[in-house]
């Protein structure tokens, strides 16, 4: 546009300066036309005066001198007019060395003519001299030669007018041609900008819809998402009453009734105990992953040796029935997490570790923290019988199990509570493991640092 | 050490779980008259009729169920906190909610314990024990030296 523009008024400078130009070469050409047209008046002035002076020298007749007086009346007149107009310096200087043989001719031409008064002869003496006819002869040269100067000057100027004539055309049909593209230029600009805001309006538009879209799907995710979870909690919840009820009869069966039961009732009624006490920790285990979507994980300070050793106690029990080992690498940094979470984290951790063995095999523990760049990293490292690199992801999914219930006796959904437990708490879970080669699980939360983080 | 008028009113819904915890009372050997209601209205009514002296003095202890149909025992909890013969009862809260949010309102509305439903026999007879122990016999000691 602005190019354009900037175009435009250099080749409307241009024609200006051009059309002034012009003006003036017509000007100059039109002087140079004058002083061809005084010269050849002048130069037919002289012819006349002397053909005037011959005619009154031949015949002696006054009336030939009329044209006489006249030519040379007129000629001095014209030799001004001429001396004004010319501005050529070399011009002006023939003009100078014309003048005094004109004069010296016309003087000649009035000698004979007085001579011719007295007597004939005497006047053709004078002519007889032929100083006259050489004198005309150089006037007719030089004049001739101003006139061919002025012709070349005149050619020249014309020459130039052409030029100047032909390039103001041209400058003229490029400006044209220029208005005419900027016009064409300037109306597809403003298509073009008429468009792109067009294209910029149905982008917003389609952006916002899509924004639109990706803020209605995610909330009905998050509300189906808060409504799995609060149905898991519901339906948890209310399974424990008649869970409770089967459990506390089957009991007091086996209490009330026990002796008087076959060996057969006696088994079953274990069986439904049993039965009970797996699916109250299946119960146990939603629950506490339902709840860990649900409620607000508020980060504190939290030793970890502390947390390691709480499990250790209430664990105790169990880790005392298999026989295992466990040491741990003291002293272990502190974490910013939530306590009652990372126990349960810890816990899951643990018993996973003291679980999956090859059965006879004692089991042996060991947890250790490395502590780098403000993350404390927790490990878990034991005998077991490890895990192919293909489970490693699936491990971390509710309800995923590798193991029959009869090897392994579980809920499923151990890892899983891990894994949404530490990541609500900011950190990450990982594993490392093989068939046969024992597992590492562990953890990595930020290291405590006094500041408090929430995290909804 | 333990009183005639002592008396537990135990606010809960559940049949099997009224049968239960009466059945770990009896197995724990806490000879002491169970009153039961079964829903928020019924726990209010009983204890409005012992507020206004109509029948026996107030309980001894009270186990109070959450979730109740018609009143909840928030309502009956917040009742009994402000009523005057009836503020210095204390209260169990025996749930099977673990919702932090529910403990947090029990004890802002002023109950004494909260505790969770056991799923194991073994551990509701081990939750009376500690009810008789603590509720019904030092706390009532206490109550009585002042």
């Amino acid at each position: 546009m602005v190019a354009t523009a900037a175009l435009l008024l250099g080749a409307a400078l241009l024609l200006n300066l051009s059309l002034t130009r012009l003006t003036q070469s017509r000007q100059l050409a039109f002087e140079a036309a004058t002083i061809l047209r005084q010269a050849a008046e002048i130069r037919a002035d002289v012819r006349t005066a002397e053909t005037g002076q011959r005619g009154y020298l031949l015949t002696g007749d006054l009336r030939y001198l009329e044209p006489y007086n006249v030519a040379i009346g007129r000629l001095w007149a014209v030799f001004g007019q001429l001396q004004a107009t010319v501005r050529d310096p070399q011009q002006l200087q023939r003009l100078v060395d014309l003048k005094p043989l004109i004069q010296a001719k016309l003087d000649e031409l009035a000698r004979t003519v007085e001579l011719r008064r007295q007597s004939f002869d005497a006047a053709l003496a004078v002519v007889q001299t032929d100083l006259g006819q050489r004198l005309m002869e150089v006037i007719d040269a030089r004049v001739q030669e101003l006139e061919a100067a002025e012709q070349a000057i005149l050619d020249a100027r014309t020459g130039v007018l052409e030029n100047d004539a032909n390039w103001a055309t041209r400058l003229a049909s490029v400006t044209g041609l220029l208005a005419l593209l900027s016009a064409v230029a300037g109306a597809l600009w403003l298509a073009n900008q008429r468009s792109h805001a067009r294209l910029l309006g149905a982008e917003r538009r389609f952006r916002m819809e899509l924004e639109g879209q990706v803020a209605e799907r995610t909330k009905q995710l998050t509300d189906a998402n808060e409504e799995l979870d609060a149905f898991a909690y519901t339906i948890s919840h209310d399974l424990r009453a008649p869970l409770r009820a089967m459990h506390g009869y089957a009991e007091a069966l086996a209490e009330d009734f026990g002796p008087e039961l076959p060996e057969d009732g006696k088994r079953f009624t274990k069986r439904i105990q049993a039965a009970a006490t797996r699916m109250e920790s299946l119960i146990q285990d939603i629950l506490s992953y339902s709840r860990l979507a649900r409620e607000d994980v508020i980060l504190r300070p939290v030793a970890l040796e502390r947390a390691v050793d709480a499990v250790l106690s209430r664990a105790a029990e169990r880790i005392g029935e298999v026989g295992a080992v466990i040491a741990v690498e003291r002293p272990l940094p502190d974490v910013l997490a939530h306590a009652p979470t990372l126990g349960q984290v810890v816990e899951n951790l643990l018993l996973n570790a003291i679980k999956f063995v090859t059965p006879g095999d004692r089991p042996q523990v060991r947890v250790s923290a490395e502590h780098h760049d403000g993350r404390v990293r927790l490990l878990v490292d034991d005998n077991g019988i490890g895990i192919a690199a293909e489970h490693h992801d699936r491990i971390f999914r509710p309800f995923e199990r590798l193991h029959g219930a009869e090897t392994y006796p579980g809920t499923g959904i151990g890892l899983a509570i891990v894994r949404r437990g530490i990541e609500r708490m900011g950190g990450r879970v990982g594993v490392e493991a093989l068939p046969d080669q024992g597992s590492r699980f562990w953890f990595e939360l930020d290291a405590a640092g006094g500041v408090e983080h929430a995290r909804g | 050490m333990r009183g005639d008028d002592d008396l537990v009113l135990i606010v809960e819904d559940d049949e099997d779980d009224r049968a239960l915890i009466a059945r770990a009372f009896k197995r724990a050997k806490v000879e002491v008259p169970l009153q039961f209601a079964q829903d928020g209205d019924e726990a209010l009514q009983a204890l409005g009729a012992i507020a206004s002296g109509a029948s026996h003095p107030p309980p001894s202890v009270v186990l109070l169920d959450l979730k109740l149909p018609r009143r909840s025992g928030f309502e009956v909890l917040e009742w009994m906190k402000q009523h005057v013969t009836m503020r210095r009862v204390p209260v169990v809260i025996l749930t099977s909610s673990q919702e932090s949010t529910d403990l947090k309102r029990a004890y802002d509305l002023g109950a004494n314990s909260y505790l969770v439903k056991p799923a194991k026999p073994d551990a509701l007879l081990a939750m009376v024990e500690r009810i008789d122990a603590y509720w019904l016999k030092l706390n009532k000691a206490a109550a009585q030296s002042q």
